[in-house]
C-alpha cells in the first residue's frame, strides 16, 4: 500500500501531463467560439445579427464573382457600422473548416479559424498565416488584392481559407449595398 | 558479483522471448508507419479498398445505422458521415445521428456535434456547430409545444433556430418533449442511396492498422502492449549491455 502511494506520488506530474494531453486532444478541434470571435472582431461593440438568404440569383452572382458558394441556403452575419463579420464553412480536403472573417470598408480586418476538423493543415490557424489577409480587398478578377503564401502540406486548407475570405468580402459588399 | 551472470541470463531469456513476440508487430508498425509518411505522395487517400467484407466490419452495410421517419420521408446518416433525406445526399453531419424532428416546414437533424436545418426538398438551410454556439455533444432532439428542444449533458434546452440561441432551459415538470424513435431504413430507399463504397481509403485502413483500431478496442490495447514490449526491450538491452561491460572490466 505504501509502495503504491509512493509510486502515485512520484508519477503524479506525469499523470497530470497525460490527463492534460487527453483533455486537449478531445477539445482540440474547436479553437474559438462564436462569441469570442465577435468580441475580437467588434471589441466591446454590440453588433446586430442578420441573416442572408442565398437566393438562386445571389448564388449565381457569387459563383461568377468569386467562383464558390457555400452549400447552405442561409448565412448569418453580424454588422456594426460599416463592419461585418461572417462565420462560414468550407471543406478543405474531407471535413469542414469553420472560419470567422471580419470585413470593414471592404477590407479584411481579421481571419480566425474557429474549428478545424481535418487531420492535416491545422497550421492555417496561426497568426503567421491569417495576418496575411489583413487589409486585403477583392480585386476585379475575383481574387484577393495580394497573393497569399501557402503552407507546405496544407494546400487544400489554405485554398479553403482564401475562397471563404473572397466570398466574405463579396458578401460584405452585397449586404452594405 | 555472482548475481550479475544470473541476472544477465534471466534478462537474456526474457529479452529473446519478448523480441520474438514483438518482431512481427514491430515490422508491421514500421512498414505501415513508413508508408503513411508518404501517403499523400502515394495518393493513398484517394485510392479505395474494394473489399466488401472489410467495409462491412467498419459498419457497412448502412442498414444497421439508425434512420428517422419524418412523415413520409426518412432521414438517415450513412457510415461515411453524410446525411441523406430518402436517397438524396444533403450534407455531412459531425457525430452520430441522435435524432430528428420536423417543424415549421423544416427538418432538423441532430448529430452529436452538429445540427442541420433541411428543407423538405433536401436542401441544407443552415448548420450549427459548437463554433456557432451549439451546446455539444447532443444526446437527443424533440419537440416541446412545437419548439425544438435539444438534450445535452442530460438537460433539455430550447433551441431558437431563427437566432441560433440555445441557452434557454426547457421548463421542468409536466412538460412533455416528444421524440421520434429511430427505425430501420426501408430497403427500397437504402438501395437507391449511392452506396458510399468509396469511403474506405487505403490511408484510413493503414492508419487503423497502425493504431490497431482495425481490430477494435482490443487491437488498440494490443498495439499499446507492443509499444510497452518494445520499450522494455530497449531497457533490458541497455541493462544487459551495461552488466556485460561491467563484467568485462
Amino acid at each position: 500500500m505504501a509502495a503504491a502511494q509512493l509510486l502515485l506520488r512520484r508519477c503524479r506530474p506525469g499523470l497530470v501531463a497525460i490527463l492534460m494531453m487527453a483533455a486537449f486532444s478531445v477539445s482540440g478541434e474547436e479553437y474559438l467560439g462564436r462569441d469570442e470571435f465577435l468580441q475580437l472582431a467588434f471589441g466591446d461593440g454590440e453588433p446586430q445579427m442578420h441573416t442572408l438568404w442565398l437566393t438562386d440569383d445571389l448564388r449565381a452572382a457569387a459563383a461568377a464573382a468569386v467562383g464558390w458558394v457555400p452549400a447552405a441556403l442561409r448565412l448569418r452575419y453580424w454588422q456594426q457600422g460599416d463592419s461585418t463579420a461572417w462565420i462560414l464553412e468550407d471543406i478543405g480536403k474531407d471535413k469542414p473548416i469553420t472560419l470567422g472573417i471580419a470585413v470593414s470598408g471592404q477590407r479584411i480586418q481579421r481571419v480566425d479559424v474557429l474549428a478545424f476538423r481535418e487531420s492535416r493543415g491545422w497550421e492555417i490557424r496561426y497568426p503567421f498565416f491569417t495576418r496575411q489577409f489583413v487589409g486585403l480587398t477583392l480585386a476585379a478578377d475575383g481574387y484577393l488584392s495580394a497573393p497569399i503564401d501557402g503552407i507546405t502540406g496544407a494546400t487544400l486548407s489554405v485554398r479553403a481559407v482564401e475562397r471563404v475570405a473572397r466570398l466574405a468580402v463579396w458578401l460584405d459588399a452585397q449586404v452594405r449595398g | 558479483m555472482r548475481r550479475y551472470p544470473r541476472l544477465v541470463g534471466l534478462l537474456w531469456r526474457w529479452h529473446r522471448r519478448a523480441g520474438v513476440l514483438a518482431a512481427v508487430f514491430v515490422v508491421m508498425l514500421a512498414m505501415s508507419g513508413i508508408v503513411l509518411n508518404h501517403s499523400t505522395a502515394l495518393q493513398l487517400d484517394r485510392r479505395f479498398v474494394d473489399w466488401p467484407w472489410l467495409a462491412q466490419s467498419y459498419g457497412d452495410p448502412s442498414s444497421n445505422l439508425p434512420a428517422i421517419q419524418l412523415g413520409e420521408q426518412w432521414l438517415f446518416r450513412a457510415s461515411d458521415g453524410r446525411v441523406y433525406l430518402d436517397a438524396l445526399d444533403v450534407a455531412p453531419c459531425a457525430g452520430e445521428l441522435v435524432g430528428a424532428v420536423a417543424t415549421d416546414g423544416l427538418l432538423v437533424a441532430a448529430c452529436a456535434q452538429e445540427l442541420l436545418l433541411i428543407t423538405r426538398r433536401g436542401e441544407l438551410v443552415e448548420s450549427a456547430t459548437a463554433s456557432t454556439g451549439l451546446p455539444t455533444p447532443l444526446q437527443g432532439i424533440g419537440l416541446l409545444d412545437n419548439h425544438v428542444a435539444l438534450q445535452t449533458q442530460g438537460n433539455w434546452r430550447l433551441a431558437d433556430l431563427e437566432r441560433m440561441e440555445f441557452a434557454a432551459r426547457a421548463p421542468a415538470g409536466g412538460a412533455v418533449i416528444r421524440q421520434l424513435v429511430a427505425g430501420q431504413l426501408p430497403a427500397a430507399i437504402r438501395d437507391r442511396i449511392p452506396a458510399p463504397q468509396q469511403w474506405l481509403s487505403w490511408e484510413r485502413l493503414l492508419l487503423d492498422l497502425h493504431s490497431g483500431r482495425v481490430f477494435g478496442p482490443l487491437g488498440v490495447l494490443w498495439v499499446d502492449f507492443v509499444g510497452v514490449l518494445v520499450a522494455s526491450l530497449a531497457i533490458s538491452g541497455t541493462v544487459m549491455w551495461w552488466l556485460h561491460r561491467r563484467r568485462r572490466q
